[in-house]
């Protein structure tokens, strides 16, 4: 069966363009000229690979990436992007991504990204340059720092949130101020990467971050 | 620049773990020359530091990092400017855009945006969180 692929990015020249040098060998399912059609397109069309831009309407590639990944972990998604920026890249991979691609490389650049995230590996552009691209690895905390513990205000804080505390009520039982409540809710919803309550209280008793 | 070609921030919040947090988040790839807890204390570290960019709060004791980044302005102060903040209203944005910001980014996605706002801000170009509530059409600074 042919590896089905998704395309997004907002300039329906460049989707032509690659289109047409993909289909001999792939499947182009579908393609988006923004984020939010994009994330749409790939919930419906399941895709494995999703080749976006990081520039779109809507929502740009990065908050893309990261819903398509949090329905599908499965999908492989190859960045397409102008930017050689050392700060996009690292966080491409943060997201998950498998490949990372300079428009203005030809299309044979894409083909064997995409052959090489086929076999499970992982593409960057060597356009980086290896100080780069050697650097990502060796960056304190690695390129998936994610995972870090929580410290012990953050556990407490976590138990009062999900117990339906709002701030002030957190503020006063721990006192402390208003504002620290805030900052480490901030702080768990971002590196539990949730953006309501809800989610918060599902993922903390999955990773069993508080005793149910 | 700094004498190590690294660019130089400057950063200002009434909140001490969200000062370390921003500095966390930003000193492997750019020195943090300053940081201020209040808006005054801002306006005069900036007129001091010449920096490449200002990350600044928006409630701050003594002036609001609007107030200080107004006088920085006036102070002919060239820095980046990128507010990080808690107010996700729209107002609040058109407020930080008339006063020349550059970005704009919710705390709550710090650790995921600033990196790439602050990148972004100082290819010359303007960053402002997609989550943030932004009139109907508004499609600009998505990246």
């Amino acid at each position: 069966m042919k590896t089905r692929i998704l395309l997004g990015d907002d300039h329906a020249l460049i989707l032509d363009g690659i289109r047409t040098a993909l289909q001999i060998l792939y499947e182009v399912v579908g393609q988006a000229q923004d984020g939010k059609a994009l994330v749409d397109a790939a919930e419906r069309l399941k895709p494995d690979i999703v080749i976006l831009d990081i520039s779109m309407p809507l929502l740009n590639g990065f908050e893309a990436a990261r819903q398509i990944k949090e329905s599908r972990p499965s999908v492989k998604l190859i960045f397409l992007s102008q930017h050689l920026n050392p700060a996009y890249l690292r966080h491409a991979l943060k997201l998950g991504a498998s490949g990372y691609v300079l428009k203005s490389g030809a299309t044979e650049e894409l083909q064997q990204a995409i052959s090489t995230v086929l076999r499970g590996q992982t593409y960057i552009t060597p356009a980086f340059g290896e100080d780069v691209i050697g650097g990502l690895w060796s960056r304190s905390g690695g390129i998936n720092n994610q995972s870090e513990g929580l410290t012990d205000r953050q556990r407490e804080i976590l138990k009062l949130i999900i117990d339906g505390k709002g701030n002030k009520e957190i503020a006063d039982v721990l006192h402390v101020s208003v504002k620290t409540v805030e900052f480490h809710r901030a702080r768990l919803m971002t590196r539990l990467g949730v953006k309501s309550v809800a989610e918060l209280t599902k993922v903390a008793l999955q990773q069993g971050l508080i005793p149910e | 620049m700094g004498p190590n070609g690294r660019k130089r921030i400057l950063i200002a919040d009434d909140h001490a773990e969200m000062l370390e947090e921003v500095q966390r988040l930003l000193k492997e790839d750019y020195d943090i020359v300053g940081v201020v807890e209040d808006g005054q204390a801002l306006v005069e570290a900036a007129r001091r530091l010449k920096p490449d960019l200002i990350v600044s709060d928006i409630t701050m004791p003594v002036m609001t990092g609007f107030e200080a980044a107004a006088r920085i302005r006036e102070a002919g102060v060239a820095a980046k400017l990128i507010f990080l903040t808690v107010q996700s209203s729209n107002p609040y944005l058109k407020k930080a855009r008339s006063l020349g910001a550059d970005g704009y980014v919710l705390k709550v996605y710090a650790a995921d945006q600033l990196l790439i706002a602050v990148s972004t801000v100082l290819g010359g170009h303007c960053y402002v969180s997609p989550q943030l509530n932004r009139e109907e059409g508004d499609q600009s600074c998505l990246l």
